[in-house]
Parts: structure tokens; sequence; C-alpha cells
């Protein structure tokens, strides 16, 4: 069976918005070491926090996070 | 009082803090120092005194620094929010102290270990066996609860003002707490069945490494914690 990891494009749409991780952070509630993680791909993050973070970038989910076969 | 404002307050206060917690380090440093400077192997009236006021001085600044702390309301939310990574890192700089914890009660270990292998006696401490035996192994209980206490603290934000919680229990910490207990637990169990392994040729060497493999694991779990938060600040 294949690895599934996450992809995301959180960087994209957060230059798109001219924030900085920590302006994100804050807008999310969470600390910017959070945004840097995830867009790092280092930590996957909980369905929560995903659509807490697609709904302050103002984008669905699954535009923001994708599947990727390993 | 602008956010500004706040910050900075708790900024002084949280560094007069850290300095504090360095001054009750070096008073009781000094006076275990003193106490056994002047036993050369027998507790006698000096090393009590010595003992004593350094007892009192890390209790005087313990309560000095309660008295000190922030009340819960000066980490309003928005405060919280600004000053997460801040937090953070602070905790995650405070873990490394733990290795050096280990290497400074690591003498004390194996002296009380020692004392309780040969079966105590009034050699060390100049007092009756089985007080100085329970002196020792209070000695040993303390250290290695205040780890114990210290590490809850630091990694689950036990002990912290309610508001403060949160930052310090996120989900990224969280899901670093989970590694960093894992580490931990590997080690114990690595270390714990080579002590057992060592047990069975000389049981001597068991009772001297149990210590070691209870401070080692978590002082381990300490560091990769540590370690986590730092990457997590780096990566970007």
């Amino acid at each position: 069976m294949a690895e599934r990891g996450l992809g995301n494009r959180l960087k994209q749409a957060r230059t798109r918005l001219n924030l900085t991780q920590a302006e994100l952070a804050l807008l999310a509630g969470v600390s910017r070491k959070t945004i840097n993680t995830v867009e790092n791909g280092i930590f996957i993050p909980s369905t929560v926090l995903a659509l807490a973070l697609a709904r302050t970038l103002k984008m669905s989910v699954e535009e923001l996070f994708y599947l990727v076969e390993e | 009082m602008s956010d500004e404002e706040t910050i900075a307050r708790l900024r002084y206060k949280e560094r007069r803090a850290k300095w504090g917690v360095y001054l009750v380090a070096l008073a009781s440093a000094s006076g275990s120092a003193a106490a056994v400077v002047c036993s050369r192997g027998r507790m006698t009236p000096a090393s009590w005194w010595a003992l004593g006021v350094a007892g009192s001085l890390v209790l005087a600044g313990l309560a000095w620094l309660f008295w000190q702390r922030p009340s819960a309301a000066a980490y309003g939310p928005r405060i919280v929010a600004r000053r997460t990574d801040e937090i953070q890192s602070g905790r995650s700089r405070q873990l490394w102290v733990f290795p050096i914890e280990v290497l400074c009660l690591a003498p004390q270990i194996v002296v009380a270990t020692q004392y309780l292998l040969n079966r105590g006696g009034p050699k060390l401490l100049g007092l009756p066996r089985g007080i100085a035996t329970t002196s020792y192994l209070v000695v040993i209980a303390i250290g290695l609860l205040t780890m114990v206490v210290v590490t809850l603290m630091m990694l689950m934000g036990v002990g912290y003002p309610s508001t403060i919680r949160p930052a310090m229990d996120d989900e990224l910490s969280r899901s670093q707490r989970t590694k960093a207990i894992e580490s931990g637990f590997l080690t114990s169990c690595v270390s714990g069945t080579a002590t057992f392994a060592a047990g069975l040729i000389e049981p001597r060497w068991a009772v001297f490494a149990l210590p070691f493999v209870v401070t080692g694991s978590i002082a381990v779990a300490a560091v990769h914690f540590a370690m986590l938060d730092r990457r997590a600040s780096l990566s970007g």
C-alpha cells in the first residue's frame, strides 16, 4: 500500500495575501512555529487546525491541502 | 496601558525572576559545597549551619519568586497570542537545564547509593543509621520528584497561569511532546534492560544504574522536546 503524505499551498496562499507567518499565526490563533512547521511539511495539522487555516485564508481545505503519493 | 507597555513590564518581571532563580540555585550550590567542605566526610555543626543558611536562602528566594509572579490577569488573551512563540521558546530553553541537573545530581546519587549498599552507618552524616539512611532516601526522592514536577511544568504548562496554558499546550506542542516522551520511553526501555542484564551479573551495578535510568530518560525526553521546538523555529 502506497504511503500518503500531506502537501500544502500555505506559503503561496499566505504570500498572496501579503501576510507574514506571525501575522497569519495571530489571525488563525496559533503560534508562528505552527505555521512554519505546517508550511515546511514537518507537522501535519489536525482537521480542526486545517479548517481554521483554510477559513483564515478564505480557501477550502482541499485547495490548501492535498495528498501526495510517496 | 498599551499591549507594548504590558509586554515590556512582563518581560522586565520575567528577567528579574530569571535572575532570582539563578541566585537561588547559586545559594543552594554554595551551601551544599560549603557543607561538603566543612564536613570532610562527617557532618559537623558548621556543615549543618551551611546547609541551614542555604536552605533558608532557597526558601526565601522561592517565596520572593512566588510573591513577584505576574497575575493571570496580566496575561490576557491578546498578550498571550502576541507572545506565544516567546513563551514557548523560553520553556524550551529551560529544558536544557535537565542534563545539567542530572550531572549535578550524579555525585549525590553515587554517594547515596554507595551508602545504601554498604548498609549505611553513621560515617557520613554523623547520625544514627536509620535516620541517616532515611535522609539519603529523602534527598534522592526530592531530586527525582523535582525533575518529574519541573518536567510536567515545562512540557504541559502545569502550574502556569490558566491564560498561558493554551500557548504551552497547543497542537504543535502536543505533537512534539508525544515524540519527546517516546524518546524518553525508548531510552528507559533500553537502559532498563541493560541495567537488568547488568544486575544479573552483579546486583550492585543495577542498583547504581537505576537512578541514572530514571533521570537519564527524563533528560532525554526534555532535550528532545527542546530540540524539536528549536527545529520548529528555525526551519522557516
